[in-house]
């Protein structure tokens, strides 16, 4: 498909097809605030849809949007003028075990917001079970590093949850 | 199965809630938006340097010496921070989101750096330059002005003058933060490559 042949209507199907998976990244750079993160995907799909045309099919289009949606996180983070707001709980009183999960979520979402920014974007692209190797052509390094930069981060978010 | 796996196992099945529709409008209106914020500053300061040269062109030939180099002093100091700021703009535009990550978060991190020089370095010289030239002008409107008019230009600056300086002032400690989480970043980044 020729470039210029990107329409209405793939864009849609774009959309469809990795709006939950964009909106659950940029919640990691957020702190788990699902409004912020919303408004958040909403920018993510403007970048993607004003940059349409320059996508060629070299690569994936699922590398490109995920490269769109952690550099526009990235800049989102650095502009903000306003700080995090913290990730609120929802709890159904009677169910123990929901409200025990929302506050690991909380935790983990506190852990992640503690790493450095390109660990922080490693990271969330792991949690949504992409290959490595794709992970490693959406933050331009080689595999091994991105390998061995995911044991690491994990590691340190287990500690950082536990304390 | 440690914290991370567990937390991994339950990531996709959180609650976001039912997916929007997809609206070309409100995508159309972000992009406006993203456009116009780049360019408010430099409009307003050159909107400020055209009224300044209007009303250095409306002063007769024999006026103040000191008033016209006043003036061309306060349209200098303002057409400096424009070209600043235009030049901090054209880098913003030079940031290809399509980018891979790492080469991104590299120019986004050399951008920061000249904005930090911008409002910490040439913002503050700016404004200085500029109040020094406008308090130089006070003689000449003592002369051309009455008495109530020239106290209302002198008191007026002091206002708008004080508050910018305080906004100045208001925003330093989030710069500061910003430039400490910067430094963080880039030791933490050394340290997990190691």
């Amino acid at each position: 498909m020729n470039k210029s042949n990107y329409t209405d209507a793939n864009f849609t199907e774009f959309y469809d097809k990795y709006y939950q998976q964009v909106l659950r990244i940029c919640r990691g750079y957020v702190n788990g605030d699902i409004e912020s993160a919303k408004d958040l995907t909403q920018d993510v799909f403007s970048r993607v849809w004003e940059n349409l045309d320059t996508f060629n099919e070299n690569s994936k289009i699922s590398t490109w949007i995920y490269r769109i949606a952690v550099n526009t996180c990235l800049l989102y983070k650095r502009n903000s003028k306003q700080d995090l707001k913290s990730y609120q709980v929802h709890s159904k009183e009677e169910d123990g075990n929901h409200q025990l999960f929302e506050l690991r979520m909380k935790k983990m979402f506190e852990a992640i917001n503690k790493l450095p920014d390109q660990n922080k974007s490693i990271i969330l692209l792991e949690l949504e079970s992409l290959p490595q190797k794709e992970i490693a052509k959406i933050m331009g390094m080689s595999h091994s590093a991105v390998r061995v930069r995911i044991l690491r981060i994990k590691e340190t978010l287990s500690k950082l949850v536990k304390k | 199965m440690n914290e991370f796996e567990e937390f991994k196992s339950k990531w996709e099945t959180q609650d976001l809630g039912q997916l929007p529709n997809f609206d070309k409008s409100n995508i159309e209106s972000n992009l406006l938006k993203f456009r116009k914020e780049k360019y408010w500053t430099p409009l307003i300061l050159l909107l400020t340097i055209v009224i300044l040269l209007f009303f250095l062109m409306i002063q007769p030939e024999e006026s103040f010496h000191l008033l016209k180099k006043g003036i061309i002093l306060m349209s200098v100091s303002l057409f400096v921070r424009v070209l600043f700021e235009l030049w901090s703009n054209s880098m913003l535009n030079r940031l290809e989101l399509r980018e891979a990550v790492s080469l991104f978060y590299a120019k986004l991190t050399k951008f920061e750096r000249t904005r930090r020089t911008i409002h910490f370095i040439i913002t503050p010289i700016v404004l200085i330059v500029y109040i020094l030239a406008f308090y130089s002008l006070l003689p000449a409107f003592k002369l051309n002005l009455s008495v109530g008019m020239y106290n209302y230009v002198l008191w007026s600056s002091v206002v708008v003058f004080t508050t910018l300086i305080v906004f100045k002032f208001i925003s330093i400690p989030r710069e500061l933060k910003l430039i400490k989480h910067l430094k963080g970043q880039i030791n933490e980044s050394n340290f997990l490559n190691e």
